[in-house]
């Protein structure tokens, strides 16, 4: 029935093609000499024929892949916006997951139909600098007399190029360890003391399945933001260059450094001692397994405690990431996204973009922000706003969240790998993770393969980009 | 005795698998109504009717503009498809002509190319013409397929060719042909095909996606997209959202499926 179903929606999907070929057929018959360019400025008159209809207002566009109740919190940033002031309106276009949006924004930049702010997940920061298309926001910071140092140094860190701050981090989250109290109370462990190191993870895990406690102690998914985080946790980079930050990387470092293959076999020897559950790589999933109780302890992003404290009918505790070893200048690497300027050639435009982006990062919108969405807010003083200090006065968890990130050193560790095939190497690093759970590599090979495929990938995309 | 055994057990298998079949469905119904509390504890019926998480949904995204929207696209892309591709498979299957093989391979070759080798091409052709945003630019791509032309073509060829013979010697021209004998002999076909092509036009997502930027011009498969979160979801409102969705296909597969009976049987009488 299923493989019926899934054999005629591939015949559909090519029947679609079909139609789809006859239609590009006819459109660039009749169109063959209008360029990319005509159409990028009819666009351009259309929108400013929208600005005069709008009272003299600047009207621009603000691409987001925001879902949700992340969703309902950048539209209610943007409202604010909007009220705050009578000279721009920014118009929010939801355009699908991370993935949608690339893929959206990339054909945007080949037809001229760019938003003038575009909202773009972290591993796209290199896609987005190569592309030429996006205004550095740290240009817009001496005209306009920003201070820089209003949002973190470890934040901005991650999306700085040639030492040059290139868009706004919007939504910032790291991994951390979660837990489940109960479960350690039950264990006959002191539910205020989180495992710090994975030698501890074990021993907790250990002890949590021997006293039936829970039936799994530990689980992570097979996810190579993981990966990326222990490699900088270890104060080792990821990539040659300083992580590709002082110039573009030309090889992975991680098979060199060693940390790679620490990180293998750490995982490993958790997974061989069947205290610790593989639930796939699908992080979802994994949540899952917390929520309902089966596993006692899990990594995941800070943005999912808001979620989490909703979903468990237990008390749940938070620690610091784990780390395989301890080291002075190692810590978390922020994940996430942040705010693009598009280039649309139109002045009134770019600085309407950026005083959206501007009003984004200030102390009451980022206090709102992570209320509301469970990341981070960027700008420390809205951590000193009444609001945000009754929010965590209530929700002490989140405290956990912060301090680590405050714990974090700023270097090219933390600041994390710069690469153009960030989505491919962790697909690659997923395929090597599970070979290792499942025996067909042990870690070293596993490391080969994963350095090999990874590094082909970036001869690639630098012989592309030259 | 024998036959009834038969009969009762052939019952016993069918609900079986009706159970089976239904179960996500009522799963996915029992999830909307339950609290988030509820839904990882891993029960399966809900303790209580509630329509939180319908309001939620409804509240995150406007599901009946949606729904609007893609029934507006899917009827036209279905009805589009039919007409274009039972003409092309008439012509294919009851006229002579020159090339006609030829022509009829050359088109199913068209099948093998990957759509998203070509969505983005697609997507600037659709920029050139100033249709993004539009209605035009949602159907005008799928408005004719080479599925619809080859699934047409099997259904004529069933038709015994005796048929076209004798309305050819009473002077049968080929459009009245076409459409007063053997449209109506190919009905259930044309139901299967119809109920095909409605769905998969109501599960477009990149497309859509791609074509429209304004939120009142899109479609419920991107609004069902706009319940889930980038890190966690919650799951209930999506379960609401995929719950309110539904009933159109439901909607689309009855009345197809009423076509396709009386289609069946209409045949089965005139022997």
């Amino acid at each position: 029935m299923k493989k019926g179903k899934k054999l005629l929606s591939v015949i559909m999907t090519a029947a679609m093609t079909v139609s789809l070929t006859a239609c590009s057929g006819g459109g660039s018959a009749t169109n063959a000499s209008a360029s990319a360019t005509t159409a990028a400025a009819t666009t351009a008159a259309a929108a400013d024929t929208k600005t005069a209809a709008a009272g003299g207002k600047t009207v621009i566009t603000f691409w987001h892949a925001m879902g949700g109740v992340n969703g309902e919190a950048t539209e209610a940033l943007v409202k604010a916006f909007n009220e705050s002031q009578n000279e721009i309106e920014v118009k929010s276009e939801y355009q699908g997951n991370y993935d949608d949006l690339i893929t959206k924004l990339k054909a945007a930049m080949q037809s001229g139909n760019m938003p003038d702010v575009c909202q773009m997940y972290d591993i796209g920061t290199k896609f987005m600098t190569d592309s030429g298309y996006a205004l550095p926001v740290e240009d817009m910071f001496k005209t306009t007399n920003f201070d820089p140092s209003t949002v973190m140094n470890i934040i901005t860190s991650y999306y700085t190029v040639d030492g040059k701050q290139m868009s706004m981090p919007f939504n910032v989250s790291t991994p951390m360890l979660y837990y489940n109290k109960d479960v350690f109370k039950a264990a006959g462990l002191d539910p205020n003391t989180p495992p710090k190191t994975f030698d501890e993870v074990l021993e907790f895990s250990k002890k949590i399945v021997e006293s039936k406690a829970a039936p799994v102690g530990y689980a992570q998914a097979i996810y190579g933001w993981f990966f990326e985080q222990q490699i900088a946790g270890q104060g080792k980079f990821y990539a040659n260059n300083e992580n590709g930050r002082k110039a573009p990387a030309t090889e992975v470092d991680f098979v060199n450094n060693g940390a790679g293959l620490k990180i293998f076999e750490t995982w490993k020897k958790l997974m061989d001692s069947g205290y610790a559950a593989n639930y796939g790589s699908t992080t979802a999933d994994t949540q899952t397994a917390f929520f309902a109780g089966q596993t006692a302890m899990i990594i995941e992003s800070t943005a999912i405690l808001k979620n989490a404290t909703a979903s468990s009918n237990f008390e749940i505790g938070t620690g610091f990431l784990p780390k395989i070893e301890e080291n002075a200048d190692g810590g978390v690497i922020i994940g996430g996204a942040s705010l693009w300027m598009m280039d649309n050639k139109d002045d009134a435009r770019k600085n309407a973009a950026w005083k959206f982006i501007e009003y984004s990062t200030t102390p009451d919108a980022q206090a709102n922000w992570s209320m509301a969405t469970g990341y981070f807010a960027i700008n420390p003083a809205a951590y000193e706003t009444a609001a945000m200090k009754d929010f965590i006065a209530k929700n002490p968890n989140f405290v956990t969240a912060i301090n680590q990130l405050k714990s974090s050193p700023v270097n090219g560790y933390t600041a994390g790998v710069l690469s153009g095939v960030a989505t491919e190497s962790r697909k690659i690093f997923n395929e090597a993770m599970e070979k290792t759970y499942d025996g067909t590599y042990t870690p070293q090979e596993a490391v080969d393969y994963l350095a090999e495929k990874v590094n082909a990938a970036i001869t690639n995309y630098n012989s592309s980009t030259k | 005795m024998n036959n009834k055994i038969v009969k009762y057990s052939l019952y016993v298998l069918n609900v079986f698998f009706a159970i089976v079949i239904i179960a996500p469905i009522i799963y996915c119904f029992n999830v909307s109504m339950m609290t988030m509390k509820e839904v990882f504890a891993g029960g399966f019926w809900s303790r209580q009717i509630m329509l939180d998480n319908y309001k939620k949904a409804l509240q995150l995204a406007p599901f009946f503009t949606f729904i609007k929207n893609s029934l507006i696209v899917s009827c036209t892309v279905t009805f589009g498809q039919i007409v274009t591709g039972a003409l092309a498979a008439y012509a294919f299957s009851m006229m002579k002509f020159r090339g006609r093989n030829a022509l009829f391979v050359l088109m199913l070759a068209t099948m093998m190319i990957p759509s998203q080798a070509i969505i983005i091409a697609n997507y600037l052709i659709i920029c050139d013409l100033g249709l993004k945003n539009t209605y035009t630019a949602l159907i005008l791509p799928n408005a004719a397929s080479a599925f619809a032309v080859f699934n047409m073509r099997q259904a004529f060829l069933q038709l015994p060719i005796e048929i076209k013979e004798a309305a050819d010697i009473d002077g049968c021209g080929n459009f009245r042909f076409f459409y007063s004998i053997a449209l109506p002999l190919v009905k259930p076909a044309m139901g299967a095909l119809g109920i095909y092509i409605f769905l998969q036009s109501w599960n477009h997502y990149l497309w859509p996606l791609l074509v429209t930027d304004s939120v009142n011009m899109r479609t419920v498969q991107i609004g069902l997209g706009m319940l889930q979160g980038a890190e966690s979801t919650d799951f209930r409102p999506v379960m609401a959202g995929s719950m309110i969705i539904l009933i159109p296909s439901i909607l689309a597969f009855i009345l197809g499926q009423k076509q396709l009976i009386s289609g069946l049987t209409s045949g089965s009488v005139k022997g």
